[in-house]
């Protein structure tokens, strides 16, 4: 195997991975005649479609060689959908305004060159405009505070 | 005459105090994020779509139609003034653009950028009020097997237009024509990849993916490449071009024009291919081509016009055929859809005011870049100013926020983080992700007009052979698909997306 055929080679397994899935998922849908496509027709002959791609591209990777596969930014990736994931799970509990607040800074951690008290206004800032733009302005049901 | 008529009930529609507020709001809100760099039109759409939910039908797709320019626009000024492209269709600009700003000029530049822009505008106006109804005459004899035909044509032209390997483009489209298969069939009422979760029984959400794709992964790629922004601290000395600079001008916008009219029409077209083209094609007709690089104006002029051209030309087959041309085009598609409209060649007979009333704002959302755009670039450049640092928290707030107040789901808002996750890992392993929003946009369409026709036909698959215009657009999409895997044409294709 060579080492260096990496990125097409992740893409190819993706693929591959999600036609199969796909294929396992639909299985139980009923296939349907050409003339009278059940809701299985187009799942399964997409999926298989995409598994074969998958295993085209995987192929090719592993004979030609190509890219080696790429270093993941982890710590931009994982603060951003953990800022995201924050502002889901705080902002029905919590209220708009604290849910800014965590999901601006948590974001802010992911950013090389964070200044805290800066962000930390920056933040408060936005929770109000945010309140004064999405719910007053708007006019969006949510809680701005939470509820005790 | 019919085409005067139009005109005027759609000046009559679009130029209400109402509907011209929403134009300039679109047109200042698109610049506004699109000026900010690596936010492209794409994101920037996506970005604002919700704020148009709570509009009329009208109103809400004229302010969509001047975010679309306006952050095509905003990508050119931050391309101009910073060398830093907001998209891959203002690339191009950077490469004259910026040479202009560092020798002073980056009023002229952003000037002449506002003028191509506009007449091109202009021109693709009338053209889209010219032809939009003998297309849309010709999109009424389609039947599925035709409508079938031309979205394979559309999705095999989008692997043309992405850059990189066919293959994984090819594999892109079909994942994204398997994402829109979740959710309800509607012949059957069978739930499909639902994992019996009630929120996915109406589908992915068009906008949570949109998001994710191409906002959240593009915030984190952003943000791990270290910063390199150079905003020009020159003072920006007059705007307006010489006489002899307008002159010189005069044909490469023109140029510029024709080749972005021609090239957006055509599906996976659009904004990118017309200004590498229009720049090619100025670089090879030049007496001098080595000014070409250095601040030549007929090289900021030429791919300004086009591109503003190639985006007002995709609005021809999105609103006479209904079938989006590019990622920008698939997104008014979804908003379209939200708002109850089902885009179409019937959109023209039976909402005339419209159609008619877009197209009409068209013009107008062109002409408020102008007037808006020059005055205001000082505060641009302040806007450009803005650390990343505070940027991208705000850009991922409202993010959430928009996505959550569609449907006030904050599952979706979840499915956004992992559309992001996805848009990320794609954007790693250089596979492009705007076809597989093309696909997953004309899935289920394709999917429906593949049964209907294949009902007609008794399950002949012959069907799309025998019938002429069918057998056409599939034989063109063969065509298009072999030329893009030839060794000799992709080196050229390379060669446009490094140059």
């Amino acid at each position: 195997m060579r080492l260096n055929a990496g990125q097409d080679m992740a893409a190819g397994l993706i693929f591959l991975a999600a036609g199969v899935a796909g294929f396992l998922l639909c299985l139980d849908l009923p296939m349907g005649a050409g003339a009278r496509m059940g809701p299985g027709y187009m799942p399964r002959a997409l999926s298989l479609g995409l598994a074969g791609l998958g295993a085209v591209i995987t192929a090719r990777a592993l004979l030609f060689g190509g890219t080696p596969l790429p270093r993941l930014a982890w710590r931009p990736l994982g603060l951003v959908l953990a800022s995201i994931l924050c502002f889901a799970a705080l902002l029905k509990v919590a209220g708009l305004v604290p849910t800014v607040v965590v999901a601006v800074l948590v974001a802010t951690l992911a950013a090389p060159d964070r200044r805290w008290v800066e962000s930390i206004a920056f933040a408060a800032v936005l929770a109000v405009f945010c309140v004064a733009v999405f719910i007053h302005g708007l006019g969006l049901v949510i809680p701005i505070w939470p509820e005790f | 005459m019919d085409l005067l008529a139009n005109l005027a009930l759609g000046i009559g529609v679009a130029f209400t105090p109402a509907n011209l507020g929403f134009c300039l709001a679109g047109a200042l809100l698109g610049t506004l994020i699109g000026v900010l760099p690596g936010l492209g039109p794409v994101a920037t759409v996506a970005l604002l779509l919700p704020i148009t939910f709570t509009l009329p039908p009208l109103g809400a797709l004229i302010m969509l139609a001047g975010i679309y320019y306006g952050a095509q626009y905003g990508g050119s000024t931050s391309a101009i003034l910073v060398n830093l492209p907001g998209e891959s269709s203002s690339v191009i600009t950077c490469l004259d653009g910026y040479q202009m700003a560092r020798q002073g000029r980056a009023g002229q530049a952003l000037a002449i950028s506002a003028i191509g822009s506009f007449f091109a505008g202009t021109v693709m106006t009338l053209a889209i009020a010219l032809f939009g109804p003998l297309l849309t005459a010709l999109a009424k004899q389609f039947g599925s097997a035709e409508y079938f035909a031309l979205m394979t044509l559309g999705l095999v032209a989008t692997i043309v237009l992405a850059s990189g390997s066919v293959l994984k483009a090819v594999a892109m489209i079909v994942l994204g024509l398997l994402l829109g298969m979740v959710g309800t069939d509607v012949n059957s009422g069978a739930q499909r990849f639902t994992f019996g979760l009630p929120e996915l029984s109406d589908g992915i959400g068009f906008v949570p993916l949109a998001m994710g794709l191409f906002g959240l992964s593009e915030v984190i790629y952003n943000l791990e490449r270290p910063e390199r922004r150079d905003v020009l601290t020159a003072k920006l000395t007059g705007l307006m071009p010489s006489w002899r600079d307008l002159k010189a001008c005069f044909p490469p916008i023109l140029r510029g024009t024709a080749i972005g009219g021609v090239l957006g029409v055509l599906p996976g077209g659009g904004a990118v291919l017309s200004s590498f083209a229009a720049y090619t094609i100025e670089k090879r007709i030049a007496r001098d081509p080595s000014r070409f690089g250095r601040g030549a104006i007929e090289g900021v002029a030429a791919p300004e016009a086009a591109n503003n051209a190639g985006a007002q030309a995709s609005f021809i087959p999105l609103l006479t055929l209904g079938i989006p041309a590019n990622p920008v085009m698939a997104l008014m598609v979804g908003a379209m859809m939200i708002q109850g409209i089902a885009p179409g060649p019937q959109v023209m007979s039976t909402q005339p005011e419209l159609f008619w009333g877009m197209i009409a704002s068209m013009w107008a959302g062109n002409l408020m870049l102008i007037v808006i755009n020059l005055p205001m670039i000082g505060l641009w450049v302040r806007l450009l100013r803005v650390p990343y640092r505070l940027l991208f928290p705000a850009i991922l707030t409202f993010c959430a926020i928009g996505v959550y107040s569609l449907n006030n789901s904050l599952f979706e808002v979840a499915l956004m983080a992992l559309f992001g996750l996805l848009g990320y890992v794609f954007l790693k392993l250089e596979c492009e992700p705007a076809p597989l929003l093309l696909g997953f946009v004309l899935g289920p369409m394709m999917e429906e007009n593949l049964r209907r026709a294949l009902l007609l036909s008794r399950g002949d698959p012959m069907v799309f052979a025998q019938r002429p215009i069918s057998a056409g657009l599939l034989a063109l999409a063969a065509v298009i698909l072999v030329v893009a895997v030839l060794p000799a044409i992709r080196r050229k294709r390379d060669d446009v997306f490094v140059e």
